[in-house]
């Protein structure tokens, strides 16, 4: 690699390759450019940049409030339809919420039908009058 | 077939999982899309944070990625986009909205951003290494989103090319390209600046 007028693609697999050895090691940029040997300048003046760039950009932590208190809202939300959500309970209480359910609506349906034939009762009651 | 409700009598141990897996669980369980949430929190938080230059904001977007992934999960399919590439990509595009909406490009916090430094470095060195950082950070900042998202995801989460391709939706050599071409233009712009600060500094 002592060439020191490098194509594109050679200086791209350079840079690719020193960078990884960069990030994952303590080598710093002179050491590397030996192992490599580096004479480019355009390589030189970039792997310069890398070693800046890996020494600049640190990983931040979220702090523990944030991270404790996001979780409790995400495990509070409603994630997912009603049907989903019962799908989710053991049998016998699906069975039983299944049961609740039909027999609310033959009772809302029920008092309907009794409320219609009650009011039916009273109009024609009203119009014998 | 998941039957979640079978996890009563024998509870997963969600860390063993994959994130293939815990997606699939985390359509009807909360405590597996709890589990995705604490494998990824950090790492959208430390992309946002860098994206968005402050803690308060970086807190903002990280709750709504999570929300909208919540949101959305049901109908997520991987197909060919990995569960975290799926994230990033909420994030970028969140952040994107962001920036857009303010229609600025704040500068970064620096005291916030840059490390301590080494403790050997003479306070002459220490101070123009600093500042040479700061620079950096600023010459980072006017980098086009995409290329943003690059040096974040290679310095910060120090991720193989491939990996970042995924994210990002481009080949392993495509990847490579636009490092090149990224580190190109950022040296440019750094090159520039620290130019221009050393007249500042001269005239001063």
């Amino acid at each position: 690699m002592s060439n020191p007028n490098l194509s594109d693609v050679q200086l791209q697999n350079l840079l690719a390759e020193i960078t990884d050895v960069m990030l994952t090691t303590d080598a710093d940029v002179d050491a590397l450019a030996n192992r490599f040997q580096v004479d480019s300048s355009d390589a030189l003046h970039l792997m310069a940049l890398v070693g800046l760039l890996n020494e600049t950009l640190e990983p931040v932590e979220p702090s523990e409030r944030f991270v404790r208190r996001l979780g409790q809202d995400l495990a509070g939300m409603d994630t997912s339809n009603v049907l989903v959500r019962v799908r989710k309970l053991p049998p016998r209480v699906q069975i039983a919420a299944g049961l609740a359910l039909v027999a609310g609506f033959m009772f809302i349906s029920r008092r309907r039908h009794n409320s219609a034939i009650e009011q039916e009762e009273r109009r024609e009651a009203i119009t014998a009058q | 077939m998941k039957r979640p409700w079978k996890r009563e009598n024998n509870p997963p141990d969600f860390k063993t999982l994959d994130d293939i897996e815990l997606v699939e669980l985390a359509k009807n369980d909360q405590e597996a899309f709890g589990a995705l949430y604490e494998r990824y929190v950090t790492k959208i938080y430390n992309y946002v944070y860098y994206r968005t230059g402050n803690h308060h904001d970086a807190e903002d977007l990280t709750a709504m990625v999570f929300y909208r992934a919540l949101g959305h999960i049901e109908n997520y399919t991987e197909r060919g986009i990995p569960f975290q590439a799926w994230l990033y990509r909420i994030a970028h595009n969140l952040v994107a909205n962001w920036h857009r909406d303010r229609g600025r490009r704040k500068i970064i916090p620096l005291d916030e951003y840059v490390g301590p430094g080494p403790q050997f470095e003479a306070p002459d060195q220490y101070a123009e290494n600093e500042e040479e950082r700061t620079l950096l950070l600023e010459s980072i900042r006017q980098l086009p989103p995409e290329r943003q998202q690059l040096i974040i995801l290679k310095f910060i989460e120090k991720m193989p090319n491939a990996e970042i391709g995924q994210i990002m939706g481009r080949t392993e050599g495509a990847i490579k390209s636009l490092y090149h071409r990224t580190l190109s233009a950022l040296r440019e712009e750094l090159d520039l600046r620290m130019n221009q600060s050393r007249v500042t500094d001269q005239k001063g």
